[in-house]
């Protein structure tokens, strides 16, 4: 059975929303098929904002990861 | 290329690095051998995640993957971060309740949650497959690599020179991780990472170079397929989107990903890892997409396992513009074959972990010993490596199709594994109908070689794991509210 004591289990909501958020943006949905141009880094421009948003989803990750996370007393 | 004297060096290496993981023991038992007593250091315990995440797949398949699918292919960067949110849903509390009840395999959470051994033999059957498969792609890869590292040396007579490396060696990492356990194998796993990481720094210069013309890529790679280049279809967004939520919940159920939750030293030392590790793919998995990208250019019309190659490939060109790149060449091979090679023994331990920890203790009426435990497990892994080794000899599928396969039947034991912690009244029974289902749909998606509507029949097949297991709960909230008003009628009757 689950422990009683598990207050913390894992983000709160708000951080939930902010990464499923972004990681559906790392997903190029949100272009016309035929949107290459500009290159960037030798990226389509798609392929390049999708990259911004991965490295905006790490960012967001590694924040909530450092923040929620309570270091045991016990170890 | 042949950098035969550094590997072995390398090789050298690992005899002391076992005898070390050995004298380091602090008590004869499975805990100490395949957890390292839960004292992995930041260190070695982000290394030897790394490795665990960062393998033969990444190195060899991803580049072949990115050949053949082109910048689609930029979904391995997201894809991997998944890995660590997936992490997320479960990492707080299971370090807490493995620590209290000494956990050594992911499945001992099953069995500590719903005690119903069905259901955990079957969770552990699925990570076994998952695990038998990964092993395989490993020693693959092994073979591959093998004769590019010692350029067509040392070949036993008889045999290729994939046959020798599979063979070769597949024993020196059962060897040198039955002698040292969980220790040995996070500290190769350290020192095949640090050789990665710093040759895929130097040799991100490559990428500034004038040969490489970055900017003029994507037209090149247009002139040959222009469907490489184009943002992805609505389907192919959808496989995307799936992808993602195969490594989310699939790679987050790595047995040997789960066992270092357990072996860190502390949670603060596992959140730093953790928080480390998720950018790491914007270096790594970006490095290997964009080398599978150049390569089309340079080498159009390979068939879909000449593509498999394509890293080895761009490598031994690379290492012709100069010293400099020579060098990094050289480290990146070695760290590569090190990577293979450090992934596989983590399999393997972890495999053994299973067989003797969820297959055979758990289904015996009286506890044997540790001691009887650990002999057991050092037999098993020779044996399970023998199997595995027969099988890699006949190489039949890309490597990229044995990792989804793993990951497609992994991520069915999920559901009762996350919703453990979150929905007090999920029982065995429909926890195990959950996986039962969700492992059909995936196996027929399997067998049927499809896709609906873009997305991998093991996400499908997850989902309505989810569904059933909340069904499960309704249908048995349901029960209980009707057998407490029965009760209340036949009590209130009787009175």
């Amino acid at each position: 059975m689950p422990q009683k004591n598990q207050a913390q289990r894992t983000f709160s909501r708000g951080h939930w929303i902010l990464l499923i958020l972004l990681l559906a943006l790392t997903v190029p949905w949100y272009w016309p098929e035929t949107a290459r141009a500009p290159y960037v880094l030798g990226l389509p421009i798609w392929g390049f904002t999708s990259l911004v948003f991965s490295l905006l989803f790490a960012i967001a990750m590694a924040w909530a990861i450092m923040t929620t996370w309570k270091d045991d007393p016990r170890e | 290329m042949n950098i035969l004297p550094l590997f072995v060096a390398y090789l050298c290496l690992l005899i002391p690095i076992a005898w070390l993981g050995k004298r380091r023991t602090r008590e004869r038992s499975t805990h100490d051998f395949y957890l390292a007593g839960g004292k992995l250091g930041f260190v070695v315990l982000v290394f030897t995640l790394f490795a665990t995440q960062y393998s033969g797949n990444t190195f060899m398949a991803f580049p072949g993957k990115a050949y053949r699918s082109g910048y689609w292919y930029l979904v391995s960067v997201p894809f991997m971060m998944a890995i660590i949110a997936g992490y997320m849903l479960f990492a707080i509390p299971l370090r807490r309740v493995a620590r209290e009840n000494r956990f050594v395999t992911p499945c001992d959470w099953i069995q500590h949650r719903y005690h119903y051994l069905p259901l955990t033999l079957t969770c552990a059957g699925l990570m076994t497959w998952a695990l038998l498969n990964y092993l395989l792609a490993q020693l693959t890869a092994m073979g591959h690599a093998y004769g590019v590292v010692t350029g067509g040396h040392l070949i036993i007579p008889g045999l290729s020179s994939f046959q020798t490396g599979v063979l070769f060696l597949a024993a020196v990492v059962v060897l040198y991780e039955s002698v040292g356990g969980m220790r040995a194998v996070a500290w190769t796993d350290a020192i095949q990472g640090v050789l990665m990481l710093s040759a895929i720094v130097g040799l991100l210069a490559y990428f500034g170079s004038s040969d490489v013309d970055l900017a003029g890529l994507p037209d090149r790679v247009a002139a040959i397929d222009p469907g490489k280049v184009n943002p992805p279809s609505v389907q192919k967004c959808f496989t995307w989107a799936s992808v993602i939520l195969i490594l989310f919940f699939g790679g987050a159920m790595y047995p040997q990903g789960i066992q270092r939750i357990y072996a860190a030293r502390s949670a603060a030392t596992l959140k730093r890892s953790l928080a480390l590790m998720v950018f790491l793919p914007l270096l790594l998995v970006f490095f290997a997409l964009m080398m599978g990208v150049l390569a089309i250019p340079r080498f159009p019309n390979l068939s879909a396992i000449e593509s498999d190659g394509v890293m080895t490939m761009m490598l031994s060109e690379i290492a012709t513009r100069g010293a400099f790149f020579k060098v990094a060449v050289a480290v990146l091979l070695l760290g590569a074959m090190a990577a293979i090679m450090s992934t596989a023994d983590s399999v393997l331990l972890s495999l053994s972990s299973i067989f003797v920890h969820d297959f055979y203790e758990k289904t015996r009426r009286t506890k044997p010993s540790d001691e009887h435990l650990l002999r057991l497990g050092k037999r098993l892994s020779w044996l399970v490596a023998i199997v595995v080794v027969t099988f890699a000899l006949t190489p039949r599928f890309t490597l990229f199709r044995l990792l989804e396969l793993k990951f497609e039947l992994l991520m069915q034991v999920a559901p009762p594994f996350i919703l453990g912690f979150y929905c007090r009244g999920l029982r065995g029974g429909g926890a195990l109908a959950g996986v039962l289902i969700g492992t059909a749909i995936a196996l027929t998606g399997f067998a049927r070689h499809e896709k609906w509507w873009g997305i991998h029949p093991g996400t499908i097949g997850c989902l309505v794991n989810f569904a059933v297991c909340w069904l499960s709960v309704a249908i048995r909230a349901g029960d209980t509210t009707t057998k407490n008003d029965s009760d209340a009628v036949s009590s209130g009757g009787g009175a």
